[in-house]
């Protein structure tokens, strides 16, 4: 043979988790050691979008994997954001101005906010997983959008107002810290599944997810149970996502309605295809690149006399106008690999 | 008892009988030619063999197995691959990763070992690449190892379909129109692959084409499918001056 075969190498990953390993103890660090200093204005502002940005982080990993790496449309994501909101919420809460809660310890809710997830990813993929993609899309978009319509209409759930009176477990000396904690232990968490993510997209497990967004029935043609992995993928994205809709309600202490609208799952998307679907890196940037407009309107609206919803419409300008910019010059988003798009 | 039996295979749509009753039974070793006009029926035969469409009715062994109700992923198990008419390379892959991710039974396609790395993945995933890269050797296709399969001519995309059905060891091979869309100077080399397979490994092969002529020299048996049924089998040089064969080929009417 007179080629070499080159030796198999993953990516040493070590360093990152130990960085999010050292971010999650710093935040825990605040949190117990009672630490208290004063934070600027600006400052407050910006850990408060990051909180978000992490957040949203943890919905952007799983959809890229789902969309970017496996070619499942998810329309969704804010479907298991908001379950597992809801459900450790209403499990948690020790008493709630509205709505039906339980009191249980918050480790029950989270678990079972995350195995409820599951559950409506299970149901979700096996019964439209093997329709076309397109049915995909339009059936997670109508069961986020039915969970916003229960959660808001249907009595037990808080209305409007949601549900309050969730244990607050990252509680710190003070406000801002308690944010600046938070900051840390999500910065942490996002660190720790983009490794996971990684670990899937760079491995044999990943070739498989390609090839079956590339040729679903070549795919089973080579021996592969195509199905059973599109569903495994729904699940392990639920978990994630089911996750992040936890931390949110054991952070803020309450979930209401306005945090599971479909403009989180527009705002994971147009961050994921303009930092580049099929990247775990790319998808978080491009969420990062969206959400510091945010905070980048937020902190200018301090300083210009001009109205907040004049300046959320110009923000939204600037997005469409990157978006266009984005499709007709880099269609595989920024960080994506034009190579591995695919092309119908 | 032949490596793949089919009988009284029929797939009907609706109204129109596709698949019309054939039996067939190809020996271990053998390579058979399939060939009829277009719309006989040819390709969706073989998606009733490997499974990609349900059968109306009829049942189809594979080594003495009744594989009706097998799924494709598992007929491709058992040992059963196909190559697809238009091909069917993964084409935002790499032709290293197109052939990589045939191996059967591989850890890292499994979570925890992939969650984990495990010491088992990684030294299976270098088995695979050794084994990947003496297929592309033989393929002729180690040059073009981390190119991207969009970038391969039309008939170095038939080698990667074949390179990679090998990755798994199969008995029976089915190449649906092994020659279309690839360039004349590469017809003869994938008729030599077939032969080498054939006589080396003593793999099995059907093969559709739907020229009269184009396997004449390569199979040693041909079978002509017309309207979904079986009309001539045997000789390929007695089946190609059968007279009803001509017929259907001419296009006039058999009646």
């Amino acid at each position: 043979m007179s080629t070499e075969t080159p030796t198999v190498e993953f990516s040493d990953d070590r360093l990152l988790w130990a960085v999010g390993a050292v971010l999650v103890l710093l935040g825990l660090a605040i949190i117990f050691s009672g630490l208290e200093f004063g934070l600027s204005g600006i400052i407050l502002i910006v850990i408060e979008v990051g909180i978000f940005f992490l957040l949203y982080a943890l919905l952007v990993l799983p959809v890229n994997v789902q969309f970017g790496v496996s070619g499942l449309v998810n329309f969704g994501p804010v479907l298991w954001f908001g379950i597992g909101a809801y459900a450790t919420a209403m499990l948690a809460s020790t008493g709630s101005y509205q709505g039906v809660t339980f009191g249980f310890p918050w480790p029950i809710a989270v678990l079972a906010g995350v195995v409820l997830a599951i559950l409506v990813g299970l149901l979700l993929g096996v019964t439209t997983l093997q329709l076309r993609g397109d049915f995909l899309a339009v059936v997670t978009l109508a069961a986020a959008e039915i969970l916003y319509g229960i959660v808001e209409k249907v009595g037990g759930f808080g209305g409007a107002t949601g549900i309050g009176g969730v244990p607050r477990i990252f509680e710190a000396a003070s406000f801002p810290m308690t944010d600046l904690a938070v900051t840390f232990v999500l910065a942490g968490v996002v660190v720790f599944v983009y490794a996971l993510a990684q670990r899937i997209t760079d491995s044999p497990y990943g070739r498989l997810l390609k090839a079956i967004r590339s040729d679903e029935d070549a795919t089973e043609a080579l021996g592969k149970p195509t199905f059973r992995y599109k569903v495994l993928v729904f699940i392990y994205g639920a978990v994630i996502m089911g996750l992040a809709g936890s931390l949110l309600a054991l952070y803020n202490g309450a979930v209401s309605p306005g945090f599971i609208t479909l403009d989180v799952t527009v705002l994971v998307w147009i961050g994921m295809l303009i930092g580049g679907a099929g990247s775990n890196r790319g998808s978080v940037y491009g969420l990062a690149i969206i959400m510091g407009l945010q905070l980048f309107t937020r902190i200018a609206n301090e300083a210009f006399p001009v109205s907040q919803s004049q300046f959320a419409a110009l923000r939204l300008m600037i997005i469409g106008l990157l978006l266009v910019l984005i499709i007709r010059y880099r269609p595989s988003g920024i960080w994506g690999n034009p190579e591995e798009r695919e092309v119908l | 008892m032949g490596i793949l039996e089919t009988d009284g295979v029929t797939k009907e749509f609706g109204g129109l009988t596709a698949v019309d009753d054939v039996n067939l039974e190809v020996d271990q070793g053998e390579i058979v030619g399939l060939i009829g006009p277009n719309g006989a029926g040819k390709t969706t035969y073989f998606n009733c063999i490997t499974g990609f469409y349900p059968v109306t009715r009829g049942t189809v062994h594979f080594e003495g197995q009744d594989v009706t109700e097998m799924e494709p992923w598992e007929r491709a198990r058992e040992g059963m691959v196909r190559t697809f008419q238009q091909s069917r390379t993964m084409q935002s892959m790499t032709v290293k990763d197109n052939v990589k991710l045939t191996a059967l039974d591989h850890p890292g396609e499994r979570i925890v070992p992939t969650l984990l790395r495990s010491d088992e993945m990684v030294e299976y995933e270098q088995d695979v690449e050794e084994r990947a890269y003496e297929l592309l050797e033989r393929f002729d296709l180690a040059d073009q190892a981390d190119t991207y399969a969009a970038q391969l001519s039309g008939g170095q995309r038939k080698l990667l379909e074949v390179a990679r059905g090998m990755m798994m060891d199969p008995d029976l091979f089915l190449l649906d129109e092994p020659y279309a869309g690839v360039e004349e100077s590469m017809v003869g080399r994938i008729a030599d692959y077939v032969r080498e397979l054939n006589e080396e490994e003593d793999m099995t092969f059907v093969v559709i084409e739907h020229g009269l002529e184009a396997l004449v020299e390569l199979v040693e048996r041909l079978v002509v499918l017309h309207n979904g049924a079986v009309i001539a089998d045997g000789d390929p040089h007695e089946v190609v001056n059968d007279e009803q064969v001509i017929e259907v080929y001419l296009g006039s009417s058999i009646e």
